[in-house]
């Protein structure tokens, strides 16, 4: 089912019918997305029910202006970038590095199946600032256009090609040390 | 042309996810997804935000009030307080304990307890006349 006959579908009144559909074809995009941030199943896990339900009680103002997709993603993204805070002043009570504690998850994770190169990526990618963290996950991974990306954080276009060159030439200098 | 030094660019592996998912987690997460869903967004989750925001307004309101009657002091005296109380301070000025400006007037139990004391009465006796 296309987006747009999921809003149809919405409109005509069955909401929980457009609401599975958007989960069955959501889950796997938005789970990915939000584990590059977060670094671990448990956690992408629980964040990832929390999306769904901010998506089912968006729904109803969801205006059909922009597209679903990029919706869905903005407020997946919006609810990353809260957690990440919150995550960051645990860090900064318990006298931690959020960094620190995000590259452990990493090379602690039992669910990593990669090779050395592609944790040290992993890890580079959150050694970013936020913003451009976000840039380069949805445009190296998802290959995004930068009108989507923009549609997404709400950045011009612009500004997010400086981000992800950024961001691109800061991880490959990372990497080129280590191989 | 591919720059051979760029590695992000050289190696196809680097965009897959290096992870892997529980078996079957996103075929059961689909499946239960509604039914969390409409859990976390039933009535009770509407209302015990704001049940609990009233049930601290009371405590906060009760423990105010509670605190502001320790904090005032007693408007009334009963005579035999007063008598008590003011035996253990004497030394009261002559116009605030003698007053017969108005003969007619009658006098309160606190002026004549006054007069007493300012005639060198002391209190135990003031207290064993009321007895």
């Amino acid at each position: 089912m296309t987006d747009r006959e999921i809003i149809d579908l919405y409109k005509e009144g069955s909401c929980e019918e457009a609401f599975n559909h958007i989960v069955s074809q959501y889950t796997e995009r938005l789970y990915w997305h939000i584990r590059r941030f977060l670094c671990n199943h448990e956690d992408t896990n629980d964040l990832l029910q929390d999306v769904f339900i901010k998506i089912w009680a968006a729904l109803p103002s969801f205006r059909g202006d922009a597209q679903l997709f990029t919706w869905i993603y903005r407020i997946a993204t919006n609810e990353v970038l809260n957690y990440l805070r919150k995550q960051r002043f645990k860090a900064l009570v318990s006298f931690q590095d959020a960094t620190e504690i995000l590259e452990r998850k990493i090379d602690e994770d039992a669910h990593f199946n990669g090779n050395a190169l592609q944790r040290e990526l992993h890890k580079a990618i959150q050694r970013l600032p936020e913003k451009q963290r976000i840039v380069f996950n949805l445009r190296y991974f998802d290959e995004l256009k930068y009108e989507q990306i923009s549609q997404i954080t709400g950045t011009s276009v612009g500004a997010l090609k400086a981000s992800y060159h950024h961001a691109y030439n800061k991880i490959k200098e990372d990497l080129e040390k280590l191989f | 042309m591919k720059d051979r030094t760029d590695i992000l660019s050289n190696h196809e592996e680097l965009k897959k996810m290096p992870y892997e998912v529980p078996e079957g987690y996103f075929e059961s997460f689909k499946a239960s997804a509604a039914c969390t869903v409409r859990k976390a967004t039933g009535i009770w989750h509407k209302v015990y935000p704001m049940a609990t925001m009233a049930a601290m307004l009371v405590v906060m309101v009760t423990a105010g009030t509670f605190f502001l009657k320790k904090a005032t002091p007693a408007q009334e005296m009963s005579l035999e307080d007063y008598i008590i109380c003011s035996g253990m301070d004497i030394t009261t000025a002559s116009y605030q304990t003698y007053s017969s400006a108005t003969a007619d007037a009658q006098l309160s139990n606190e002026d004549i307890v006054s007069y007493l004391i300012y005639t060198g009465m002391s209190a135990e006796d003031i207290h064993d006349m009321i007895e």
